[in-house]
This record gives C-alpha cells, structure tokens and sequence, in this order.
C-alpha cells in the first residue's frame, strides 16, 4: 500500500514538474500566463495535502469535478488537466494568427514564398477540428497529444513574421510594375493626342 | 517664455467659468482594477505583475472566434 502510494507520489511530481515547464513555455510563447492552468495545479496541490494528511473532503473547498476516491489519482489527473490548459491557451492564438495571416493575404501566391504553405494549413484546419472534439470533463487524456499540437503551431507561427516581409515585398514590387505600366500607356496616350 | 504665461493665465481664467464635466460613470474599471490588484499582490511572476495573464473567459473568446473559422473554403 505505501509502495502504491510512493510510486503514484512520483508519477504526480513527475507530471506536476512537467505542467510547470508547459506553463512556462507556453507564458514565453505566447506571453501571458495562463491562469486555468495554475488553478488545476492548486487543486492538485490540494488532493495531494488531503492524501497526506488524511483530512476529510469537507475541510478544504476543491471546485473541480474530477470525483476519485483516491486523492492520488485525483492530483495526477489535475497535473495531467493543467498540462492541457497550459498549451490550450497558446494553441488557439497561434490559429488565430494563421487565420489573420490567411485573411491578409488571401489575394496573394503565399506559396512562392511559403512552399508548405498548404501542408502546413491542412495541418491546422486538422488541429482545429480535433481541438473542437475535445470536451472539457476529459482533456486530462488528452494531455500529451496537444503538446505536440503546440510544438507543430509554434513552428509555423514563428515563420510567419518573415513570409509576412517576403510578401510585403513582392507586392510592393508588383505595385511599382503597375504604375509604370499605366504610366507608360499614359505617355503613349499623350504622344498620340499631340500627334493628332 | 513670456507668450507661454500669459496664454496659461487666459486659459486659467477661462476655465475657470466653465461647467465642470462629470466624471465618466459609464466606463466600467472594473479589469483594469483586477489587473492593479493582481499587480499590487503578485510576487515574481513578472506576467501578473505587469497584467499579462489569460482566464478561462479570454480563452472561451479566443476558442470562439479560431473554431467557427475555415481555413479551407470548400
């Protein structure tokens, strides 16, 4: 029974430090913290000094609705949650930043200068869409799959600063060649009326 | 240096007999004040001393406005 309770006591450090590098990565990625995730860590804090300690439910107010009768599993669960709500947050700004990116420059051959350009975009649509599946009660499963959602996003939101000056330039170039062109049928315009 | 005087003088005096503006009841403080309270109790965390930090509510937003998006039209 002790050994039981020292291996789950290792496995809750285990993933409790992991839930604390994700936090960290995720306020430096995104720059904010995410607050939802530090939560689930005090509850797993809590279950952890109800299981030590041996106190009654009563005693200490827990707002979660993850129900175990082992506090334990209970802590492990909400280690596992705040590891999900930790690159939850920084995911969907990357998305978003890909949408604005998609809106600005609907009008323009992103591939050029972006060659997975659609791989990649294929790639987040399939992000969204498994995002959206996930319910609430069971995002502790779901813990380390959204970490690499987090390192494939992050990857291509730090791309996008630089295609984004890529594609500034080309249509800056584009802009020039259509003025010298109108210019050029402006003159031809002019040449003929004077010849008349 | 003395032109300068001499309009602030005006400008006193003119205000002066002007309707005083009530404050502006409307605007709700009430995340800046969370954000300044955070600030005054946060130790080290230099995202929550300075107010950049995400709740379940900004988070809610954000997961409305990316899931109701397509980034491939059919």
């Amino acid at each position: 029974m002790e050994q039981q309770a020292e291996q789950l006591i290792e496995e809750i450090k285990k993933e409790f430090n992991e839930a604390e590098m994700l936090l960290k990565k995720a306020e430096l990625a995104q720059g904010g913290l995410q607050i939802p995730a530090v939560n689930e860590l005090r509850y797993a804090g809590q279950h952890l000094l109800r299981a030590l300690s041996g106190t009654s439910p009563s005693e200490l107010v827990d707002a979660d609705d993850i129900s175990d009768s082992d506090d334990y599993v209970s802590a492990k669960k909400h280690c596992l949650r705040a590891k999900y709500d930790a690159v939850e947050g920084p995911i969907l700004f990357f998305l978003k930043q890909l949408q604005d990116f998609q809106e600005d420059y609907k009008n323009e051959p992103i591939s050029s200068v972006f060659p997975d350009y659609i791989e990649k975009i294929t790639n987040a649509e399939n992000i969204k869409k498994q995002l959206a599946n996930i319910s609430s009660a069971s995002r502790q499963n779901y813990a380390n799959v959204v970490e690499g959602y987090f390192d494939q996003l992050y990857e291509i939101s730090s791309r996008l600063p630089f295609v984004r000056e890529e594609l500034n330039k080309k249509i800056s170039v584009d802009e020039k060649n259509k003025r010298y062109v109108i210019y050029g049928i402006l003159i031809a315009l002019l040449g003929i009326l004077i010849k008349l | 240096m003395i032109y300068s005087k001499f309009t602030s003088k005006i400008k006193k005096a003119i205000t002066r007999f002007s309707f005083k503006r009530h404050p502006d009841t409307k605007q709700d403080h009430t995340k800046e004040n969370v954000i300044g309270v955070n600030a005054y109790m946060a130790r080290g965390n230099l995202s929550l001393q300075n107010g950049w930090y995400y709740t379940e509510e900004d988070i809610q937003k954000l997961k409305k406005k990316v899931l109701n998006y397509t980034y491939i039209n059919k």
